[in-house]
């Protein structure tokens, strides 16, 4: 029996696999040797690849591992969630609209050439600018990549019933990354994103329902259970106590802003083939995003109710299935969880890739580079990237850990110096650059000195003192023409 | 950049979600759901959020469909750029 689970447990695995190499490879018939290409498409992603792509990538691991350790430890206080899963669909259509206008009218590829487009006059500053946002979209990514490939590897022990190791499944999981970008870049990674988004979704749904039905009878019965054994979890502060007032407004505000400008979100914007593809492709996020977790409560309460001092509450959504659903269905969950694993992570090690060819390598190492060379070298640092993601990976610096503490807040801090260019002719790169630091400065002593003070999420704490520093910079330095222009630009197109 | 009526109807939409889904209001309805932890059969606390939420959603849907004001910002865009690629 348990010989028969593994052959099942792998056969779904590999056939998963091979899926997603054959759809990498298939992709690559519509391939240009060019770094714009490889980057962002060019700009050709239809609706269902753009939404798919935006959703699965938003959507990572913690979709269905982590959140069902969310409710088991903070109960309903979770659906926190719900506003960043709704508002970054609205953003995309209100930042990402005119993102996308702008890179049509300048040829914006990355995160950091769009600062120096954007903010163009400020030259030096602008380009110091685009560093400082490279290196925080360098590190925070490509270190959340890295722990995320960690948190996911031990799913293949379990399909495999042991017999492909955590160290071999960290393997096979970092090769897929690699290979699925370095093949097609953001091509590649849309449509595998396509296919995993649609797979996620089915399989966390039907898990969820099953997992319910097999241990209390019903969704229904769940919540019954729940109202009556553990009634503190279905309202706020939660079993803990932890979400007060202010963490709750300051969570989510800085996780919807932080992603909202994360490296590899920021570069779908560039993607889409025309805004009006843009446009429903954010009304399809918005609620793709919030509709994936319309039976979590029943799968967080449930993992509450059977396993009251389960010790990594994180990894209960395997344990569930297997003692609730046949192996063969549980696999296929699970391979689930891998797909919204692995449709993050390629699309995190494309965007790093891309911000290190675009932002670094290009103005600083080779600017005469053209577009086919460039692609060359992207697709090497692809590879450079996979090395050191499985480097992180396997030795687990505990200082690593440490700076992914503030990705998130990290990210968010930067919120205002991203988006100002697009609404207000009066930000001034001088006023940017000095945002981005203080803000940066002020996200550190908040996670790592002075912790979240007064229950306020540090990200928080950096976006206000981005935003104050950013707008009174703005005022006493001199106006910068590249941003006038920008904004005059949208406006005469957004009016 | 003046709004249209529509676009100033989905922005109010959603600024009243936000409020509704924050404290003070917020702290309103997590009173009423320790009494009432269940409606319907559903957690009082996550079907409040969700029907707030799905009334953002839809509303996304209408404005998307509806507001005249983002159709003509296509044809704008896609005059100045898509077609200028195409030649």
């Amino acid at each position: 029996m348990e010989e028969l689970e593994a052959f099942i447990g792998i056969t779904i695995l590999f056939g998963w696999v091979f899926l997603m190499v054959i759809t990498a490879w298939l992709s690559t018939k519509y391939r240009k040797l060019s770094v714009t290409d490889f980057a962002t498409t060019g700009g050709t992603l239809g609706l269902l690849t753009l939404f798919l792509t935006y959703s699965a990538t938003y959507h990572s691991a913690y979709a269905f591992m982590g959140t069902t350790g969310f409710i088991y430890t903070h109960g309903l206080a979770w659906w926190d969630n719900v506003m960043w899963c709704v508002l970054p669909g609205i953003a995309f259509w209100v930042i990402g609209s005119r993102v996308w206008v702008l890179s049509k009218k300048y040829g914006f590829i990355s995160y950091g050439d769009y600062l120096r487009g954007v903010y163009g006059s400020g030259r030096s500053v602008a380009t110091a600018l685009s560093v400082v946002a490279a290196i925080a979209g360098f590190v925070f990514v490509l270190l959340y990549t890295a722990i995320q490939a960690l948190g996911i590897a031990y799913l293949f022990n379990v399909i495999s019933k042991g017999i492909i190791t955590f160290e071999l499944g960290l393997i096979i999981f970092i090769i897929l990354m690699v290979f699925i970008t370095w093949i097609g870049g953001l091509r590649a990674v849309a449509w595998t994103d396509t296919i995993q988004g649609i797979f996620m979704l089915v399989a966390y749904i039907l898990g969820c329902i099953w997992v319910a039905s097999a241990a209390f009878g019903g969704i229904f019965n769940v919540f019954s259970e729940a109202a009556q054994r553990i009634p503190e979890g279905l309202s706020l502060p939660g079993f803990k106590g932890a979400f007060t007032p202010q963490f709750w407004t300051s969570l989510w505000i800085t996780i919807t802003l932080g992603m909202i400008v994360m490296p590899h979100v920021w570069i779908r914007y560039y993607a889409g083939k025309s805004l009006r593809i843009i446009k429903w492709a954010a009304v399809f996020t918005a609620a793709y995003l919030t509709y994936l977790y319309i039976f979590t409560p029943a799968i967080g309460l449930a993992a509450k109710l059977l396993y009251p001092e389960y010790p990594t509450p994180d990894k209960l959504v395997p344990v569930l299935l297997l003692r609730y659903t046949p192996f063969a269905f549980a696999a296929f969950v699970i391979a689930g969880a891998l797909a919204a694993a692995l449709s993050t992570a390629d699309s995190q090690l494309h965007a790093v890739s891309t911000i290190l060819t675009v932002d670094i390598y290009k103005p600083f190492i080779k600017p005469e580079a053209d577009e086919k060379y460039l692609y060359h070298v992207e697709r090497w640092i692809v590879i450079a990237l996979g090395a050191i993601v499985a480097l992180i990976s396997f030795t687990r610096p505990g200082l690593f850990l440490t700076i992914l503490a503030m990705a998130t807040s990290g990210t968010a801090t930067l919120f205002p110096v991203f988006v100002a260019p697009l609404f207000w002719k009066r930000v001034t790169s001088k006023a940017a650059l000095a945002s981005a630091i203080i803000g940066e400065i002020v996200v550190a002593l908040t996670t790592f000195v002075w912790k979240n003070p007064y229950g306020v999420v540090s990200g928080v704490w950096g976006l206000i003192v981005a935003l104050v520093v950013l707008i009174i910079a703005s005022i006493v330095t001199k106006p910068e023409k590249s941003v006038e222009e920008c904004v005059t630009f949208l406006r005469s197109i957004f009016r | 950049m003046s709004l249209s009526l529509g676009e100033k109807i989905f922005y109010v939409i959603i600024i009243l979600a936000i409020i509704l889904s924050n404290p003070p209001i917020l702290n309103i309805v997590n009173e009423y759901c320790k009494t009432h932890p269940l409606t319907l059969s559903f957690p009082t606390f996550w079907l409040y959020l969700e029907i707030v939420w799905t009334i953002v959603i839809v509303s996304f849907a209408i404005a998307a469909l509806k507001i005249e004001k983002w159709r003509k910002i296509e044809e704008r865009v896609e005059k100045i750029f898509l077609k200028k690629e195409v030649k």
